[in-house]
């Protein structure tokens, strides 16, 4: 074991050379993975967060209910509140909560405009389940809840239309798009389009909050099929368009599986790649080493314990810049999950403690692997090689 | 005077100050100006950070240019607050968007922590080498 580094630690650059290949091999085995398991675990978030197995939205808002939930594009659509009795009269649905969308704003101090959204907390199933810490009592007037995006605190204030609404409480982060929106009740929500108007935005005037709604919410009774009731709905209500939630996600769904094969690629070329070099980086210095493992011999040292030397090296090659690797990948992963989030313009929520930690040692372990891997037809030349005649050749 | 050996954190220092401050520009820069022109608070964290990040890249250009080993080792004590408090700089002593997803989130403040603890991590393998050498010399002279 003293041999091996002493070995390491007295030529620095051949083994930083052939650690930076490991740190390679397992920053991308495990950035690859993380990003893999990151964007399926958003897609699972997306499908749980939507909540409903349909979404009732008015005729031809289907493509901006869409960019509203899975783009993150803030705007606005209504149709009659009446339609929400007539869905909930529908064969097959469970369970109805209408949502209102208020038209996009800019919050506060910043330039991006901030969906809200105004919820009927007695008949909601999809914004309470996601709060993180409850309030313990009703939503009260001029109180929000907002996203895991909002950087406001429960107690901290938001200024919208310059009214001032107080955040009760913050929803889990969910890595999709409805992490940007604030939530609230329907007298909050006129109080903020009194407060629109006030500012001059008179077209929100008519938007009245207790005869329009933007989308009815639906849970489809067991045994029914949400497509059916989807259809039942666009069909028999006037002016209604019905979607499958499920369908809504497809396309996320194909988009993620296209990036994971080609992650998955990418690993696999990135493996072999750096097995290769390895394997000739190994025997060329296996090739340079020849007469101090010949010396080695002659002092008394075994075949085998030769042979364990060179896999030995390897061995803590591989380790070392195995967690090296996964140390740059976790500096890259974590603190930029936003930032790969947005590039992606996909759901992207990181994965659990677990399963982090599982793709971390996987990609030690890949690294691991790989040393002693590519230096074993090394170890077993050295095993073998003829003592007296690597000594003569020198002279 | 006897000159000090070059360390590799002589080299480490100053790129990674340099880092900062071009990098708070030009790489991970916080949002853009509004559609009127005027600056949304994170702006002036980016700012702030341009500043410290000159500052410390002046520093750490001193570091690397003193003889003395125990000069070396107090710019390097010298540097620790500033690094510390550079990584505050960006959510902390100056409030960043509204918004967890813009820019100034997601980029600049990430990007400001790493390597203000790269820096600060380097600053602190600096004073340990420093303290090696002065007890070894010391043990030399007695």
């Amino acid at each position: 074991m003293k041999l091996i580094f002493k070995n390491l630690i007295k030529r620095p650059g051949r083994t930083a050379a052939l650690l930076l290949l490991s740190v390679f091999l397992a920053f991308s085995v495990f950035g690859g993975t993380m990003t893999v398991l990151s964007l399926r675990r958003g897609l699972e978030s997306l499908e749980a967060r939507l909540g409903a197995d349909v979404i009732a939205v008015p005729d031809k808002a289907k493509n901006k209910l869409e960019d509203i939930l899975l783009q993150g594009v803030p705007g606005y659509f209504y149709m009659d509140k009446e339609n929400v009795e007539k869905i909930a009269q529908t064969e097959g649905v469970e369970a109805v909560s209408p949502q209102y969308f208020l038209a996009s704003v800019s919050a506060g101090c910043c330039s991006v405009p901030v969906q809200i959204i105004g919820f009927e907390p007695s008949t909601d199933f999809s914004v309470q389940p996601w709060i993180k810490q409850s309030y313990g009592k009703e939503l009260q007037n001029d109180e929000v809840v907002a996203g895991a995006n909002i950087n406001a605190e429960v107690g901290e204030h938001l200024r919208f239309y310059d009214q001032s609404v107080k955040v009760a409480a913050k929803l889990d982060k969910t890595g999709t798009e409805l992490d940007n929106a604030v939530y609230t009740n329907a007298d909050t929500l006129k109080d903020l389009l009194g407060a629109a108007v006030d500012k001059g935005l008179v077209v929100l005037a008519k938007n009245d909050p207790d005869k329009l709604v933007s989308s009815v919410l639906i849970k489809v009774k067991d045994g029914y099929s949400a497509e059916d009731v989807a259809s039942d709905i666009s069909v028999n209500i006037r002016h209604v368009s019905a979607v499958n939630t499920k369908n809504m996600v497809s396309g996320i769904a194909r988009s993620l599986s296209g990036i994971s094969d080609m992650t998955g690629l990418m690993i696999i070329a990135v493996w072999m790649l750096s097995l290769i070099v390895m394997a000739i980086a190994f025997s060329m210095i296996i090739n340079e080493r020849k007469r101090e493992f010949a010396v080695l011999r002659v002092i008394g040292a075994t075949r085998g314990r030769l042979a364990a030397t060179v896999l030995g090296e390897a061995f803590f090659i591989g380790l070392i810049g195995g967690a090296i690797g996964v140390l740059a990948g976790a500096l890259a992963v974590f603190p930029f999950s936003g930032l790969i989030e947005a590039k992606l313009g996909l759901p992207y929520l990181t994965p659990s403690f677990g399963a982090s930690m599982g793709a971390a040692g996987a990609a030690v372990l890949s690294s691991v692997i790989a040393g002693p891997l590519t230096s074993a037809l090394s170890a077993v030349r050295v095993s073998r090689m003829d003592t007296g005649l690597i000594l003569r050749e020198g002279n | 005077m006897k000159t000090s050996k070059v360390t590799p954190t002589d080299i480490i220092l100053p790129i990674l100050s340099a880092l900062l401050a071009l990098g708070a520009v030009f790489l991970f820069h916080a949002c853009p100006a509004k559609e009127d022109g005027s600056f949304m608070s994170c702006h002036w964290a980016q700012e702030t950070v341009f500043g410290l990040g000159c500052v410390m890249t002046v520093i750490s250009g001193l570091h690397a240019g003193a003889d003395s080993r125990r000069m070396k080792t107090g710019i390097s004590l010298s540097m620790i607050p500033v690094e510390i408090y550079t990584a505050l700089v960006p959510g902390c002593v100056v409030k960043l968007c509204a918004m967890k997803n813009m820019r100034c989130h997601t980029a600049m403040r990430p990007a400001v922590v790493i390597i203000s603890i790269l820096l600060l991590i380097t600053s602190a393998v600096d004073i340990y080498i420093g303290s090696k050498r002065e007890g070894g010399k010391n043990e030399a002279d007695i």
